[in-house]
């Protein structure tokens, strides 16, 4: 469960236009200026700088990083909207020249300052740049070199003035320093000894001067000490902000035209980032064909072969619609790139679902990219295609998890790192990693630092902020703490560094560095674009998301497995899984759902029996109402409660019905609620999208009030009452980030409905392929198996002369082995198909279908998967006798076969694990003349292990034990204490005094549920569900955070089919479990 | 020893900047809430939130070992350390000594006592190897007071006859083996010394490692083990006593100078240099301050300490006659410098310069040997500080010797270097210790035209262009000033500046 980032994503107002009418600008342009996104080094946004530019009546202003254009989107989006001329250009710092401001003249100069800056970042460690000043004049066409002095080396001023020639300049620089008469008088000598005319500038690191004691902060934080420490490394004053033009006029009184050649500058710059043109790759339609064309073939096609019955008329308009906007607003290309990837999936056969509304349009269906029948769901085009905007629609592919670096490679290949990148995630400092550096920037010892990152968990609001310095220890009062206080809060929402996006991919037509630089990711094989989605979003760039999923690396292992088991007419795949079989929606009503994708978890599980789902679209709300965004908005009640008639199903009036009919009158997903804008308050499509967007930053300073107002106001003038429309707009308000789309929740409502199918009808096959997709998913292998054995699976220990790599399907009379690892039909070319004893006749194991499931080797903690490959290959010669054959014949190392004793690996040839470890033992010298003589040692007489000790031992190595339950071992001795094991306490009354104990399987602590944490408890004979309050909880803190197992009294409450246990007290058991590794999955 | 520490929760972790910074070590009570060592720092700050968090300082830790093994020559001659990367164990060879406590019985409890004494939990053993000593002395409870009057149940006493028995019954844990040995014996279900004796000898070492053997073998004492002993260093000193108390000061100069070279002498044996020399007296009419001398650099010279120490004895001449005097002298750490360079270094100017601040210092006194150095910092009251030659010296050097250094000062790398040469040049030679207020302040075509300080009224000739320095926002005042150079018709140049706050102009500075 993701929890809720507090002060989400940096929601930026734009700015606002200057409030005097005067046309006229000024004489000043400030050309060398750097935004936050030269990290550490600016301390003001880009909208900020501009805004104050527009404020003080400049002609113009550059927004000049370092080594990078990764603000100036931001800059754009925030000039544009005031209609402020916005120079685009960079600082770029040479290794052996001094530093040089770069402006783009035209589209062709900027291309070649993208190029240079990607060059010297893809030739350098992620974050640094490395670049030559011949790189420089290589690249000097369309481009002004304003070179900042530093070191007076006349030779390289005149190297700037060969490569620009008329388009070199000499910038002037005066921050009230010690002698600027003389400073400045000698920059009028060098201007004039190098032909470099003269030009001014503040070298802008904020708008304001106010800003100087968070650049200090960021100057330090750089520098990783404290602001007292900096001393000369800091500025001595707060001058390097954007200044009047009057203020610079004076400044420069004695060089007038300084000043003037600003203005020069500026007006020769004629390039705006919206003179980007996006095209998108050519080369997916065959020649001769035009998009548009290929395209409607495509998807005619896929409808054919969709419904072979014939086309419904209810599709055949939806399709003709469809492909009538995306005709309309060129998009055919798009849709033809991720139709390409989707095909390349397939080829390689990995599983793959699109997401999104515009995936779950007909046309994706017809073109295979979603498994959906749009028949089955109202879809809203609108969302992700929005007419006004020209903005690009955004399709979430799903791949499995395993296989995605494959399909980013491919992208990779096919279009070149040349036009392809991965797009960037910008981090931004959050509460906690504000204080942090703000707390060390002022001297705070690290203990308190960490103190008060510690406490800024979960902030929602500005005010909680001071409250939680004081629980800190840090007196927001006192001048450090309010300096302190008011700092992080300035700091936050700051670009701290680029990362990269989860799978954001760009492909483009053209050179892909042309357009924005390209550098290194910390992942090698990567190569990361340095804008991220909301950038590309602005200028309606195309991504697509790749995106990775494990459930989906199971469901293709288990419908492989049944597919070779079961052979049939089609093989089943996600679209011909029968539908609305009611026996799978029995199972899923009485929460019998370990292991099925998504309504697995302990809150999905609970709302099971309570809502009963009984068709595909009860599961698109399962799916989208266990989430915090609808629990927030206090909605799921009234969902329930008119689900069960308790609550009559009304409507204000008829074009409310059309919207919330489905979900009886209750708003469940982020489509309602832009449609609900649209139909009762007038927004249009666009304004309703905004609204979406806003939705995501709400708490990020009233993002939403503009949309509250126009709300209100629309519904009131449409004859609502103002009553309801505020509550409308606090249930919009409660959506926040969390709100599902419709469009997702039928998307993963079909991953739920598949794999309950499979967890039904072939549990084995279903376990195994979970088994061997982890680490994915809510529960823990041992729990996937005790599921499996509840279902009648019978399940066989990991085995060095029965088991694969992976978890197997395996005949239980002959001994044989189905092979299910993909990673050997794979790798067909290392491992020759023959030679591997694992491929058997699907004929022969079709005759007995009741088949077992072998635990892999993939099991035994530690072992590589090298090694169980060679383990295969030389069993094919015949089965091993005795550990010591096995050490011989497969040369493993001490390591690989201590493993497999240790699991227990040699049970099968009559060897107990610590006769088999004591074998496993001796070194071998490699080369020794005496490695292949057998070792006639008499077996040590070693100490058997109990039970309890075997039972530990198994979970200690594989993680689970198929011999017993750990806790099988305590029964007697609680028993005492009177605690009833798991299974009775359905039989308890409500509201009875019981104790109960079990190991712990999770803790969860929702960010909604004001400090109660969730924990599950798990016996011998099945699951506890328990609630502890926050008293509760801090009252047994060390038992409740760390203990193993607990033994906990408390009372039953139970209601409408599930079972809690309200605790009261805890005590820790870990002690009597002493081995037991802790496998809990906590706060996740 | 931090005595307020007394009563908490204490956990000790290694540094906060390294990659997982997790606790080596808590206090009983934190092991009571449930803190482990090893756990990861977080977690054990979210089990004891009211926990004192120190960071681990294994230097300090040996150093203190190392303290309380020459403590412990009040029972043995020979106290030594456990040999480990980070010992907590000292050995004590009690061979012969038990008789002068009465017994080896007797001897145990007043150690044990002595320790409790001094608030030190003790656990202890007494057996004929040193290895079945340290797996006893950690396999028995720890002393707690309230068993004072069982001593006898602290230390177990083993003889050489009880040895190999009472080896066997120890857990392997008490073998001094590496934690994977550890683990792999406990795998194969071998807990006990004795489990492992039974079975074959040649079967463990390529098992369990060579180290295995030998630690049975030192347990038992077939494999002889040496200890180390800690012996403190010991500060040189010599005394001359007199009968009849001695006057002339010739006498004591020479006196003095033969005590130097005896101190000397021991000095050179040990191949030491020393930075400070004590003298103390005992005159009739009382005990004067102790005479102290320190250098900068460090040194064996008799002629340079007898020329400090009479240029020493002149400002402070003894009244009354010396009945005794005793010198002390401290070697340093460092050994006597060996020069092992090809051509001799020319330092000879740096040492001669030392050698008069140090003659300076003992003429005038340490206090009036002041040295200033410039800070960079922008504020100008603080961009110098001051204090005297000898004692900043030394403190830069022990400083630059000092194993870690907190303040992690790295290479400026702001501005360059030039400009802060031009900044230099900028400043007026004489700064006021404080800007003093000027009066009757005419302002005009010039930033300040006119006006009256210290009684004189001035009128602005010429000024330079405004500096401007805003800074100390992080300190309990900030500044915003302006500042100028001016010149006076009368040819005076001052540094002036205006507080942009109250706009109060001041003067700081007088160029000369």
């Amino acid at each position: 469960m993701p929890e809720a980032p507090p002060l989400a994503k940096p929601f930026r107002p734009l700015p606002v236009p200057r409030s005097t009418a005067e046309p006229e600008r000024s004489l000043y342009a400030e050309l060398h200026c750097k935004s936050n996104y030269s990290f550490l080094q600016g301390a003001s946004h880009p909208d900020e700088l501009v805004q104050r530019a527009s404020d003080l009546g400049y002609a113009a202003l550059a927004i000049t990083d370092r080594n990078s254009l990764a603000g100036v989107v931001r800059a754009h989006v925030a000039a544009k909207a005031i209609g402020f001329p916005l120079l685009i250009g960079a600082e770029i710092t040479p290794v052996d020249a001094p530093p040089v401001v770069l402006l783009a003249i035209d589209r062709a100069g900027y291309g070649r300052l993208s190029t240079l800056i990607t060059l010297g970042r893809r030739h350098a460690p992620k974050g640094q740049c490395h670049i030559t000043r011949r790189q420089i004049a290589d690249h000097a066409d369309g481009l002004i070199a304003c070179v900042v002095p530093q070191s007076h080396s006349p030779d390289s001023l005149s190297f700037y003035r060969e490569a620009f020639d008329d388009r070199a300049y000499l910038l002037a620089e005066l921050h009230l320093g010690p002698d600027d008469q003389r400073q400045l008088a000698a920059l009028q000598r060098l201007s004039q000894s190098t032909a470099l005319p003269l030009v001014a500038a503040n070298d802008v690191h904020y708008h304001v001067a106010t800003r100087q004691p968070l650049h200090d902060v960021l100057t330090a934080t750089r520098h990783h000490c404290s602001v007292a420490e900096l001393r000369e490394r800091r500025f001595p004053n707060a001058e390097r902000h954007l200044k009047s033009a009057a203020k610079m006029a004076k400044l420069f009184a004695p060089c007038p035209e300084a000043i003037q050649r600003t203005r020069e500058i500026a007006s020769r710059c004629r390039f705006s980032l919206d003179e980007l043109r996006y095209e998108y790759p050519h080369e997916l339609c065959p020649t001769g064909v035009t998009p548009t064309e290929h395209l409607y073939r495509l998807t005619w096609q896929g409808a054919s072969d969709r419904y072979p019955q014939g086309i419904t008329p209810k599709v055949r308009g939806l399709i003709e619609h469809e492909l009538a906007l995306i005709a309309e607003l060129k998009y055919e290309a798009y849709f033809l790139t991720v139709w390409d990837i989707v095909r390349f999936a397939r080829s390689r056969g990995i599983l793959c679902q699109g997401r999104g509304s515009a995936a779950n349009s007909a046309v994706c269906y017809c073109l295979g990219v979603t498994s959906v029948d749009p028949d089955r769901i109202d879809v809203l085009f609108e969302r992700f295609i929005s007419r006004e905007r020209g903005e690009a629609p955004d399709i979430d592919v799903d791949f499995e998890h395993e296989r995605r670096e494959e399909v980013l490679q491919y992208l990779y290949e096919k279009y070149g790192r040349d036009r392809a990148g991965m797009t960037a995630a910008l981090i931004t400092y959050r509460p906690r990693s504000a204080v942090r550096d703000v707390g060390k920037a002022l001297g705070f010892s690290l203990d308190r630092v960490e103190k008060l990152a510690k406490n800024l968990d979960h902030i929602t609001s500005d005010e909680q902020f001071a409250a939680r310095f004081g629980e800190a220890g840090v007196d927001p009062t006192s001048r450090t703490g309010r300096q302190c206080l008011l700092l992080t809060q300035e700091l936050l929402g700051f670009p701290r560094h680029l990362s990269q996006h989860v799978g954001g991919m760009v492909m483009t037509q053209g050179l892909l560095h042309e357009l924005v630089p390209i550098e290194n990711a910390a992942m090698p094989g990567r190569t990361v674009i340095e804008w991220d989605k909301d950038d590309l979003d602005a200028l309606g760039l195309l991504k697509v998301d790749c995106l990775c999923l494990g459930m989906l690396s199971a469901i293709r292992r288990a419908l492989e497995i049944v597919n070779r088991l079961h052979p049939r007419m089609t093989p089943l795949d996600l679209a011909t899984i029968p539908a609305e079989d009611s026996a799978v929606y029995d199972m899923i009503c009485q929460a019998d759902t370990v292991g099925v994708f998504q309504i697995e978890s302990r809150a999905q599980m609970s709302m099971l029996p309570r809502l009963k789902p009984r068709c595909f679209y009860d599961l698109v709300i399962e799916v989208a109402i266990v989430r915090p965004g609808p629990i927030q908005g206090d909605m799921v009640h009234p969902y329930l409660r008119r689900r069960r008639g308790e609550e009559p199903v009304t409507f204000p009036d008829d074009r409310i019905r059309s919207v919330l009919h489905k979900t009886l009158g209750v708003p469940l997903f982020q489509e309602q609620a832009m449609k609900l804008a649209m139909v009762a308050a007038g927004f249009t499509p666009g304004e309703a999208d905004q609204l979406r967007r806003a939705m995501a930053a709400w708490r990020r300073k009233g993002g939403l009030e503009p949309f509250r107002q126009k709300l209100v106001d629309g519904m009131a003038g449409n004859g609502y009452d103002t009553e309801f429309a505020e509550r409308v707009f606090k249930q919009i308000c409660g959506f926040g980030e969390y709100g599902f789309p419709e469009s997702h929740a039928a998307s993963f409502a079909l991953l739920v409905y598949v794999s309950a199918w499979l967890k039904h009808y072939h549990p084995a096959a279903f376990t195994a392929a979970l088994l061997n997709s982890q680490p994915m998913g809510f529960y823990a292998p041992a729990q996937l198996i005790a599921d499996a054995r509840k279902h009648g699976v019978s399940v066989l220990p990991p085995d060095v002369n029965a088991s694969a790599w992976d978890c197997t399907l395996e005949n239980g009379v002959s001994g044989e082995w189905l092979e299910v690892s993909e990673k050997e039909t794979r790798d067909k070319g290392q491992v020759a198909s023959g030679e591997t004893p694992s491929v058997a006749q699907p004929s022969t194991l079709n005759s007995q279908p009741s088949s077992s499931l072998r635990l892999g080797l993939r099991m035994v903690a530690g072992l590589p998967i090298s090694a169980a490959e060679q383990i295969l290959r030389v069993r094919q010669h015949g089965p091993f006798q005795s550990v010591d054959d096995f050490i011989t014949r497969t040369g493993l190392g001490r390591g690989a076969s201590q493993r497999l004793s240790r699991a227990d690996a040699f049970a099968s040839l009559g060897i107990g694990r610590r006769q088999a470890l004591w074998q496993a033992l001796p070194t071998h010298e490699p080369g020794s003349l005496f490695r292949n003589v057998p070792d006639h040692e008499q077996p040590a007489a070693l100490p058997a292990l109990s039970p309890a000790m075997e039972v530990t031992a198994d979970y200690r190595t594989t993680g689970l034990s198929l011999r017993a339950h750990p806790f099988q071992f305590l029964r007697e001795q609680v028993s005492v204490l009177g605690v009833v094991p798991a299974k009775d306490l359905e039989s308890l009354p409500d509201g009875q005094r019981v104790k109960v104990a079990g190991l712990v399987l999770l803790r969860q602590r929702p960010g909604t549920a004001k400090g109660v944490t969730f924990v599950t408890l798990e016996d011998e004979t099945g699951q506890v569900n328990l609630v502890i309050w926050q008293s509760v909880w801090d009252h047994h803190r060390r038992a409740a955070r760390n203990a193993n197992a607990l033994l906990v009294s408390g009372h039953l409450q139970k209601a409408e089919g599930t079972v809690h246990v309200i605790a009261q007290r805890l005590q820790d058991l870990s002690e009597h479990l002493v081995g037991i590794p802790a496998h809990s999955r906590d706060f996740r | 020893m931090q005595p307020e520490l007394k009563g908490q929760i204490v956990i000790l972790h290694t540094p906060l900047d390294s990659r997982s910074p997790h606790v080596v070590l808590g206090n009983r009570k934190s092991l009571r809430q449930g803190v482990q060592p090893g756990m990861p720092l977080a977690e054990a700050r979210s089990l004891v939130p009211r926990g004192r968090f120190l960071e681990h300082d294994p230097d300090a830790d040996r150093e203190r070992l190392r303290e309380l093994a020459w403590e412990c020559q009040r029972f043995t001659p020979r106290a030594g350390l456990e040999e480990a990367d980070e010992p907590d164990c000292l050995f004590l060879d009690v061979t012969g000594c038990g008789h002068l406590f009465g017994d080896i019985r007797g001897l145990c409890l007043q150690i044990a006592r002595y320790f409790r004494g001094r608030g030190y939990w003790v656990k202890g053993a007494c057996s004929p190897t040193w290895g079945a000593s340290l797996g006893l002395a950690r396999n028995t409870a720890s002393s707690t007071p309230r068993r004072d009057h069982s001593g006898e149940r602290l230390f177990e006493i083993v003889t050489s006859e009880e040895l190999s028995t009472r080896v066997a019954m120890l857990p392997v844990t008490a073998l001094r083996l590496p934690v994977e040995t550890l683990s792999m014996l406990a795998e194969c279900g071998l807990r006990t010394v004795g489990q492992l004796l039974e079975l074959p000898r040649s079967s463990l070492p390529s098992r369990f490692g060579t180290p295995l053997l030998l630690r049975l073998d030192q347990a038992l004492g077939a494999v002889e083990e040496l200890l180390t002993p800690e012996v403190p260093p010991q500060p040189i000193m010599v005394r001359q006593r007199w009968e009849y108390p001695i006057h002339a000061a010739a006498d004591i100069e020479l006196v003095l100078r033969e005590l130097l070279e005896r101190v000397l002498l021991e000095l050179k044996k040990r191949q030491r240099v020393t930075q400070e020399l004590r003298v103390a007296w005992k005159t009739e009419t009382g005990e004067p301050e102790p005479l102290v001398i320190r250098l900068l650099k460090p040194t064996q010279s008799a002629d340079k300490l007898g020329e400090l120490l009479s240029l020493r004895q002149e400002r402070f001449p003894l009244s009354g006659g010396v009945t005794s005097i005793e010198m002390e002298l401290i070697p340093s750490l460092r050994e006597a410098a060996k020069r092992n360079t090809l051509f001799e270094q020319d330092d000879t100017r740096e040492a001669e310069f030392a050698h008069l601040i140090e003659r300076l210092s003992q003429r005038l006194g340490e206090g009036a040997v002041m040295r200033s150095r410039l800070q960079p910092e922008a504020q100008p009251e603080l961009a110098a500080t001051s204090g005297p030659w000898l004692q900043t010296g030394i403190k830069t050097l022990r400083r630059a010797s000092s194993r870690k250094n907190p303040n992690r000062e790295s290479e400026p790398t702001g501005e360059p270097l030039s400009q802060s040469n031009a900044l230099i040049a900028t400043r007026p030679l004489r700064l006021l210790p404080n800007p003093e207020r000027v009066a009757n302040c005419i302002l005009g075509s010039h930033a300040l035209e006119h006006f009256r300080w210290r009684g004189h009224e001035y009128r602005v000739h010429d000024c330079s262009w405004p500096e401007r320095i805003v800074t100390g926002w992080w300190r309990e005042r900030s500044v915003h000033r302006d500042y100028y150079r001016i010149e006076t018709e009368g040819g005076a140049r001052f540094w002036v500046f205006q507080d942009l706050e109250n706009h109060q102009w001041s003067l700081h500075g007088v160029y000369e």
